[in-house]
């Protein structure tokens, strides 16, 4: 194999006393400390490192950087399979576990090769012409099945994720020679200036072309008080100086231990400088995706920071004078360079590659011989386009095509571009917003003008002055369009799609003019590198073939993120119990000890029943029900809102924001409420009750009182400013105990509750102050089930000793705890709604039987005006109505249709509520039923999923239609 | 996310705020017609520029305020209380397309 | 979901702890306009309403401790440790009509946190808004939630008013973060 190690002091990132064991498709190799997972590979003379995407070509490694797309690769096992890591970027470490993707079975043999035979039929956008008949659906699985790289693991990520809040003056994204010049020069000038490094150490290419002085330059930035934060990497601008960055704090070893693995930093910066360096042009020639083609500064940093030769005899296609750069630095290691293969005419070279090494100009690649990898390749000059070829022999190929500047930074803050005709590149264009470009990124190559103009940007940053000008690129001419005009054979333009110039040409051919649709069409720039290193070549190539120029053509809009970012980095914290904010009860441990099956209703914590031995949920809450309507239950009413309403004018304000009137309460007394919101549409329900004068109790439902209260607040502050009252949500302070059951009294009375709150003395609708053992109640007569029922609030440390006392006397009550399934029967049964589910976006009052209620109040209140709209006053209007099962036996399923055909037809209506009646023995519902008011009696039918269950439309109440059961036994 | 600048509590990040639509809404009287009434309840303005809006700071001081903001750009061109109109705001040359989003 | 005690129970490592402190008496001051006769009330009480974003200390009824913080224009949190003095303070405000004292004793829980690690934790768990200078009390967004951080006297010390209901999620967060730092 033709790489191989030097020796030192190439590979200034190498620690060799440290070395390290990995695996790739299950062999077993060692690299060094400081090595990549690329760099060990291509040491130890793997050269095959991937299949291409579509035509499953083998490819090798060839960039250095986030601008991989040949050598992804899956580390890891298990639940810790970590997918498409890029392995230029992943740090070797003892125990990584790798495997090649996207072939099967083995990277040598892989069977989809067959692609690559397959071309004709497989271009651009070829789903959209080819596997069509007879039936598309036939080929898709095959197709969906060919698409993709790695494989997911099929496991929760174990590992943890965090995210950190920070703010700064300067954030500084790149830490290489200019960008650590400009965190120098910013916090010399006193600004709090942070620099963010992806790679594990700071410095960028003058680590290793100069290890020293980038030593001294971060040192000297660190000691002008710049924070240098390392393995950080800037993955995205947003609005008002937000940047974000991922931080990776362990590398995948293998260890099978969740740890702490990634950290997402959310940093306000007053200023941002990207320095974030410019990506190397690949050349466009025949072939050139072949394991041994690689872009010629990732060889010479191979070279010079992991001490690899990545070959012995490299040909350098050129168009930069960079390449004579590299050029030289590749004869320094010891590698021959068997020619400098210029596309440009002998005048528009800027350099040489000093003696010995042979430039032959105005020439291009017109073919590379080698499968599995480059064996040689040959050459023809534009002065004699079908003159022979010449053929070198070689093992290695560097492609300097010129450079692209890193602009996404610039891009994702709006900025604009600018086209270079003369070095072939697009640069911002000025700053954008908070965002200044230095360095490579901003088109300033030269390292002498770069880092003084560096300087001068974060000096004025810091201070707040007028930016310096840009200098000159200073790097000489490139070209444009790279491709021998007459070459044969794919000449690739985005590596990782496997697009080729041919591709580009038919996007052109069949109208596909615009960069977007280009991008969309090829899919070239959409991989996992985002068109790193393909994104000017193609439009570039699409400007040819459409007879436009670069600058006419245009990019697509860079978007965050820059590189893939792991989704755990986003969730954070945010996963199993501290997924949702979830509500607790105050007395909860007393239900867990009752076997309360627990779940989430809306965003509380709470009982849904307490399962018995044997039983399920359905069974306990049928258990429950029986008992509460037998005897007594209590169920613990913590969750349903209530809100404080205090102040002069707090009766007319609640009286604008009700269907029903407010005000005429006298103290003590409560009335049900229905809130609706401007479009009339039911908002929320609950009971309002008169403390005093300026004082109410409001109740709303359980999910609904911040919603509630917030609607509240909205009219105060917005449209009622001067009106005098305040509006505080209480519901936390309190603890409620519902105690329900036809001797729910005897039960109370039998624990010491007061006499004057007997059902006799206390009228349903009413709300009394009381003390019971020295505690403060607000206990309120109001009923959810249609049975006596008392709703006592008292203080949360209470709470318990008040369910403790009454669980003890509850055997001689035949008294049972009660869930949230056991009161939905209940309600069923009386005909009570539940907002959100009996109701949705469209019910307005009429729709609920409200119709009389607003009638007879004179005065305005929110939504009243939109219940006189034309389709307000619809007769066709769907209304709550109740259903028998005609056969007094099948359940009606919650959600089915109601028409009069089966589907697919209009809907006339759907079952809103249902559950079998422990108290009649049969099913009841409620339902949405167009012109319900008047079909009580009629058949219909119901439909779900193909069946049709007959109901009968009757009216509720089913159970205690006359309401006799609300005070209890007598 | 944006940094809002609350009016009692400074900038805070935009998580910490509800946006609550247009602001400065005529509301017509209950008397208004049919359509007038469908016009305040469903037509609004979707400027390219200079937009009029509410927000409540309702993760911080519960306040409802006005914020004016260039829908293009976010920028935040100033806030003002609830119940006053708009201070004397110049509106910006609007990006080219090129620029915006 | 798991104990429901267990789950507030303090969080302690190096350089960080935070407690749940169950023995203050916390009520919300509602009033309508700085001018009125809640304000004379509290002043008999010995003491006044906060400007908005700031934590006060002051000796209420009984020379006892208080601590007030302004919630919003319209609303100052008032907390004591002292439950005589926290009667007479509600006893006081009863008869006023132009604000009112609503007791949230059972629905605002504080939170103290301490140690030289607070920033790095309240960085975590909320934005820099969370970073409150000494002297300073204000409401911002924590671990999803809505809570007031004060930081009364020197600030070496912080309190986090927070919901009852949701505690046990705070301390969630909070100590799954302490784990890691």
């Amino acid at each position: 194999m033709s790489a191989h190690r030097l020796p030192a002091p190439w590979g200034t990132r190498l620690d060799r006393a440290a070395r390290v064991p990995f695996s790739f498709d299950g062999r077993d190799f060692e690299g060094f400390a400081g090595d990549t997972l690329a760099s060990a590979l291509l040491a130890n003379g793997v050269r095959l490192t991937g299949r291409s995407f579509k035509y499953h070509r083998p490819r090798g490694v060839f960039a250095a950087g986030v601008e991989e797309t040949s050598t992804l690769v899956d580390v890891g096992e298990g639940a810790y399979r970590s997918p498409n890591e890029n392995a230029a970027t992943l740090e070797l470490v003892p125990g990584l576990t790798a495997s090649s993707v996207n072939r099967w079975p083995s990277l040598r043999f892989d069977f989809g090769a067959i692609n690559a035979r397959l071309a004709a039929v497989l271009p651009a956008g070829f789903y959209y012409k080819t596997f069509k008949w007879p039936d598309w659906h036939w080929y898709e699985p095959s197709i969906r099945r060919m698409a993709g790289l790695g494989r997911v693991a099929n496991a929760s990520d174990p590992d943890r994720y965090e995210e950190i809040a920070v703010e700064v003056d300067v954030l500084v994204v790149g830490a290489g020679l200019a960008g650590l010049c400009a965190a120098r020069a910013a916090a010399e000038a006193g600004a709090r200036v942070r620099v963010l490094a992806a790679g594990p150490q700071p410095g960028g290419a003058l680590a290793y072309r100069d290890p020293q002085r980038a030593r001294e330059l971060a040192a000297s930035a660190e000691r002008a008080g710049a924070r240098i934060a390392t393995r950080t990497l800037a993955f995205g601008v947003y609005d008002h100086g937000l940047v974000c960055a991922r931080e990776k704090l362990v590398e995948q070893d293998g260890a099978q231990r969740p740890r702490l693995r990634e950290r997402l930093w959310k940093i306000r910066a007053r200023a941002v400088i990207a320095a974030t360096g410019a990506f190397e042009r690949p050349m466009v020639f025949p072939d050139n995706d072949r394991p041994g083609v690689m872009l010629a500064g990732a060889v010479e940093e191979y070279a010079r920071a992991f001490g690899v030769a990545c070959g012995r005899r490299v040909v350098v296609a050129a168009n930069c004078d960079s390449a004579y750069d590299t050029a030289r630095s590749l004869r320094e290691a010891g590698m021959e360079v068997v020619a400098v293969v210029d596309r440009r005419r002998e005048a528009e070279r800027g350099r040489d590659p000093g003696p010995g090494t042979r430039v032959i100009a105005g020439a291009g690649l017109s073919a590379v011989f080698g499968r599995n990898g480059v064996s040689g390749c040959s050459v023809r000059q534009d002065a004699a386009p079908t003159g022979r070829a010449e053929r070198l022999d070689c093992d290695l190929i560097a492609s300097a095509g010129g450079f692209a500047p890193a602009v996404h930074l610039h891009s994702h803050a709006g900025g604009r571009l600018r086209w270079l005709d003369a070095e072939a590149m697009f640069v911002p264009d000025g700053p954008a917003g908070v965002v200044v470009s230095v360095g490579a990124c901003a088109g300033v190559f030269d390292a002498t003008a770069a880092a003084e103009h560096a300087e001068l940007a974060g000096r004025a940053l810091a201070r707040g002055e007028r930016l310096p000008p840009w200098p000159a690129p200073g790097i000489g001419r490139s070209l444009a369009h790279t491709a021998l005009s007459g070459a044969r054979g794919k000449q690739f333009v985005d590596l990782q799609n496997d697009v080729d110039l041919g591709d580009v040409a038919l996007a052109a051919r069949e109208n596909y003019r615009s960069v977007e649709h280009l991008k969309r069409y090829t899919t070239t720039g959409m991989g996992t590198d985002q068109g790193k290193t393909s994104n000017v070549n193609a439009l570039v190539a699409l400007g040819e073939f459409s007879g436009r120029e670069p600058a006419a053509v245009g990019t697509t809009t860079f978007r965050p993120p820059f590189v893939p970012v792991t989704l755990g980095t986003f969730v954070g914290r945010r996963t199993g119990a501290l997924y949702r904010p979830l509500k607790r009860l105050p007395a909860e441990a007393w239900h867990v000890e009752r076997g309360a099956l627990f779940e989430q209703f809306g965003n509380w914590w709470r009982p849904a029943a307490y399962p018995q031995p044997g039983e399920d949920l359905h069974a306990a809450a049928q258990r429950e029900a029986a008992a509460v309507r037998r005897g007594a239950g209590l169920m613990d009413g913590s969750p349903l809102g209530k809100l404080d309403v205090f102040g002069p004018d707090a009766a007319a304000f609640l009286d604008l924001m009700y269907v029903g009137t407010v005000s005429t309460l006298k103290a003590g007394q409560a009335r049900y409420g229905v809130v609706l919101n401007e479009h009339g549409v039911v908002m929320d329900d609950g009971i309002v009750a008169r403390l005093a004068d300026n004082r109410f109790w409001v109740n709303t439902t359980s999910a609904g009182v911040e919603r509630t209260a917030a609607a509240f607040e909205e009219w105060l502050q917005c449209e009622y400013p001067q009106l005098r009252l305040c509006i505080t949500p209480v519901t936390s302070h309190y603890g409620n105990v519902t105690v329900a059951g036809p001797r729910a009294w005897a039960w109370l009375a039998s624990i010491g509750f007061d006499a004057a709150l007997a059902p006799k003395a206390m009228r349903h609708m009413t709300l009394r102050e009381a003390t019971w053992e020295g505690t403060p109640l607000k206990v309120m007569r109001a009923s959810f089930c249609g049975e006596l029922s008392y709703e006592i609030n008292l203080p949360v440390d209470r709470t318990r000793a008040l369910l403790d006392r009454l669980w003890a006397r509850a055997a001689e009550f035949e008294a049972v705890p009660y869930g949230i399934e056991a009161l939905e029967i209940l309600r069923t049964e009386k005909g009570y709604l539940h907002v959100g589910t009996d109701t949705d976006g469209t019910t307005l009052p009429g729709d609920i039987g409200m119709a009389r209620g607003v009638e007879r109040k004179a005065a305005n209140f929110v939504g009243r005006r939109s219940l006189l709209r034309p389709a307000a006053l619809d007769p066709n209007r769907f209304v709550l109505v109740a259903l028998d099962s005609a056969d007094g036996r099948t359940l009606l399923p919650v959600g089915a249709q109601i028409a009069p055909e089966p589907p697919p037809t209009r809907t006339q209506g759907h079952v809103t509520s249902s559950y079998f009646s422990p108290t009649l023995g049969r099913p009841v519902a409620l339902a949405m039923l167009e012109r319900g008011g008047s079909r009580v009696g009629e058949r219909i039918k119901v439909h779900h999923l193909g069946r049709v269950i007959e109901a009968v439309v009757t009216r509720a109440p089913f159970v205690d239609p006359e309401g006799r059961r609300i005070d209890g036994e007598e | 996310m944006l940094r809002i600048r609350c009016i009692h509590c400074g900038p805070r990040d935009e998580n910490e705020f509800v946006c609550g639509g247009t602001s400065h809404l005529t509301r017509p009287p209950l008397g208004a017609s049919d359509g007038e009434w469908a016009e305040y309840l469903f037509f609004r303005d979707n400027p390219k520029g200079l937009h009029l809006e509410r927000w409540r700071h309702a993760q911080g001081c519960g306040a409802w305020f006005n914020l004016a903001r260039h829908t293009v750009t976010h920028e935040i061109l100033a806030v003002y209380p609830i119940t006053e109109r708009p201070p004397a705001i110049v509106e910006r040359t609007p990006p080219s397309a090129e620029g915006s989003r | 979901m798991g104990d429901l005690e267990a789950a507030l129970a303090p969080v302690s490592a190096d350089g960080i702890e935070a407690i749940l402190e169950r023995d203050w008496h916390v009520a919300a001051l509602r009033y309508f306009a700085v001018h009125g006769d809640l304000i004379e009330a509290l002043a008999k009480c010995g003491l006044g309403l906060p400007a908005l974003g700031q934590a006060v200390e002051a000796r209420g009824p009984g020379g006892a401790h208080f601590l007030l913080a302004a919630r919003s224009p319209t609303e100052t949190w008032v907390m004591t440790r002292d439950g005589a003095a926290f009667g007479a303070l509600a006893a006081q405000l009863a008869p006023c009509v132009d604000g009112c004292l609503v007791d949230q004793s059972g629905g605002l829980w504080p939170v103290r946190v301490r140690g030289a690690r607070i920033e790095e934790l309240l960085t975590r768990i909320g934005s820099t808004a969370a970073l409150v200078a000494a002297g300073a009390a204000h409401v911002t967004r924590i671990a999803e939630l809505t809570v007031m951080v004060a930081a009364p006297g020197d600030g070496a010390e912080r309190l986090l008013l927070v919901d009852r209901v949701y505690a046990p999620h705070l301390f969630g967060w909070i100590r799954a973060t302490v784990a890691d730092l």
